[in-house]
């Protein structure tokens, strides 16, 4: 395990326990949603993870069609990867959340669907890089990649565009109680250095599978 | 990895002992209480037990809410315990079969070398 994450480890065992002392202890209960908004915290923060880990995606997909240096690869897969899970995360809190505001578990507002959208298109993202040949792969995910982000913008300025009134517009003034607002950012801090340790995980990983599967190859050519 | 999963659990079992907590006021406290606003107020009510049954029924309904709600929170903080969890074994299983797979390589590079050797 790299020196950064022997670092990070600790650190984000503090973060994730000041964040439940946080939530539960010292921010205050919103009144419209009482102890339901605390649900939240997390929501967003993973949401807000979601648009970095795709952005991540983006860039070394890009970085990858310019340089065709097969570690922008494994850090653009990786990068999806922990996306996906976070994405997960924002489809299955949001019904519960929506069961209890909205008094519905599902319903097909614009950025529901949208967020919806974004998790196929990166479920298809790894079809298409478990399905393509290695020479093949890399070329056309970084392609998918570039395309699946697109619809980051559409999510996040889907209340915008399409004016739904379940989630605040994009620029509305919320009044945000101070404890609020200080937990909210604590756990987004949280999130972002989680997203960064699995990011690191991931890619040593990608990377040695690829490595290993290079041995392999060389072996069989060896042997064949 | 092996912190993170057990700093995971600990955050389920806290959330769980914290969703358990919800107080549940002691009918001689309500008592208390009825008696303490009425004898700071001009207003007197003559039907004590009415007004007692009165102020337990809605005591009773505002727990039942809190109870609901916290079903709804830890409903959520469940779910995504569980998708975290669920991603750190798939990628604890991936470095296990990835250990297991450089472990044989380097054992059939051993032999080949031995076999090269005699």
């Amino acid at each position: 395990m790299g020196k950064q994450i022997k670092i990070l480890l600790p650190l984000i065992a503090i973060l994730l326990f000041l964040s439940i002392y946080l939530i539960f202890s010292y921010a205050d209960v919103e009144v419209s949603m009482l102890e339901v908004q605390k649900i939240f915290y997390l929501h967003v923060s993973a949401a807000m993870t979601v648009y970095l880990a795709f952005g991540v995606n983006f860039i070394f997909s890009i970085k990858y069609l310019i340089k065709r240096k097969s570690d922008d690869d494994l850090l653009a897969a990786s990068a999806a990867e922990i996306g996906l899970v976070f994405c997960t995360i924002v489809l299955l809190s949001g019904p519960i959340w929506a069961r209890y505001a909205w008094h519905t578990w599902w319903t097909w507002e614009a950025r529901l669907t949208s967020t919806l959208v974004l998790w196929l298109m990166y479920i298809g993202y790894f079809i298409l890089r478990n399905a393509l040949p290695a020479d093949n792969r890399r070329t056309f995910s970084a392609v998918l990649g570039i395309i699946a982000f697109i619809d980051v913008p559409i999510v996040h300025y889907a209340t915008k565009f399409w004016e739904t009134k379940l989630h605040p517009e994009r620029g509305t003034k919320l009044e945000v109680l101070p404890t609020i607002r200080n937990t909210w950012m604590i756990v987004l801090l949280t999130f972002i250095i989680l997203f960064v340790i699995l990011l690191v995980i991931q890619y040593k990983t990608k990377k040695t599978e690829s490595r290993y599967e290079a041995i392999r190859r060389k072996h069989l050519q060896e042997f064949s | 990895m092996r912190i993170l999963i057990v700093v995971s659990c600990i955050i389920v079992l806290v959330l769980l002992f914290l969703t358990m907590q919800v107080p549940k006021i002691a009918e001689n406290k309500i008592e208390q209480a009825i008696n303490d606003v009425q004898s700071a107020s001009e207003v007197q009510i003559e039907d004590q037990e009415a007004l007692q049954d009165v102020v337990m029924k809605i005591v009773e309904q505002l727990e039942s809410n809190q109870r609901t709600r916290l079903k709804y929170l830890v409903a959520a903080y469940l779910v995504i315990w569980l998708v975290f969890m669920l991603y750190l074994l798939r990628i604890g299983k991936q470095q296990q079969t990835l250990d297991q797979r450089l472990a044989q390589i380097e054992l059939d590079a051993s032999e080949s070398k031995d076999e090269s050797i005699e």
